[in-house]
């Protein structure tokens, strides 16, 4: 027989933090935490599929930034979880609670060509970098500077994506005949 | 408990708003000396008990729900406004 095991604490519990955050800087700077956090999630996802089934003439530098993307992402997930954690929240797991947290809607299950998963891409970092900077009024305006730091970092890293993925959008090539 | 975090009273109306934005909304209309508040992965909600109040939080979600091109429009059509007299009547 098996039981259910016992709750330490549920999700929307914010327990206190050890850096003098008072609950009401931590409840909403870890509501806002969690959205970033879902964000990167469903945008890691995204980056690994198109990372596994780009195929064509541009494929190997396709599939490379695909690569150095997601674990980019990857790595701003972790310390997005990290301070979230720290402020006494808890990263969000369900599927259903991601999706319901992302700030973008992802791909879906097809494969698509490199052009449309590119634009998907972008898609997806201009609202992720839209988040970002609306979080980072917010922690400025509650007096969480660490977290706004956090923030700025990440928004640096999600625009210089976003310009990259735009450049591989440019309709300009050095082979003749093809569009300029 | 915070007045944040404080439950909402029955009489309250809720304001369905951006789930990223409702804390900043919610410290403006705080500011503005409205009862409201949020609850943890719930909604915001507010205290609308006169004309004037209503006007207030309308004034503070539209920054929020219109886009770019939307809050140019809006301050195009102030700039044209006539200014407001309240008895043009007792005009000579």
């Amino acid at each position: 027989m098996t039981t259910s095991p016992i709750v330490q604490r549920t999700f929307s519990e914010i327990q206190d933090n050890p850096i003098g955050l008072g609950r009401e800087v931590a409840v909403p700077i870890c509501e806002g935490l969690n959205l970033v956090w879902a964000s990167l999630q469903g945008l890691y996802l995204q980056y690994l599929k198109h990372h596994l089934v780009v195929a064509g003439a541009e494929f190997y530098s396709v599939h490379q930034f695909f690569n150095e993307s997601l674990q980019e992402v990857q790595a701003q997930a972790h310390d997005i979880g990290e301070r979230l954690n720290g402020l006494g929240g808890i990263p969000a797991s369900g599927f259903a609670t991601l999706a319901e947290l992302c700030c973008f809607s992802p791909e879906g299950d097809d494969v698509v060509g490199i052009r449309a998963m590119l634009e998907a891409d972008l898609r997806a970092e201009q609202s992720l970098v839209d988040l970002l900077r609306r979080q980072a009024a917010l922690a400025e305006s509650v007096g969480d500077r660490a977290t706004r730091y956090l923030y700025e970092r990440l928004l640096l890293k999600a625009e210089e994506r976003a310009f990259h993925v735009d450049h591989f959008l440019a309709e300009d090539s050095l082979t003749l005949g093809l569009p300029r | 408990m915070s007045p944040t975090l404080c439950p909402q009273p029955e009489t309250a109306h809720l304001l369905q708003v951006p789930r990223c934005d409702r804390w900043r909304i919610l410290y403006r209309l705080q500011e503005l000396g409205l009862i409201c508040g949020c609850a943890p992965t719930e909604h915001l909600w507010v205290m609308i008990r006169t004309p004037a109040e209503a006007l207030l939080v309308h004034s503070v979600l539209r920054p929020f729900t219109l886009n770019r091109s939307g809050l140019v429009n809006w301050l195009d059509h102030c700039w044209s406004l006539q200014p407001y007299d309240p008895c043009p009547c007792l005009e000579p």
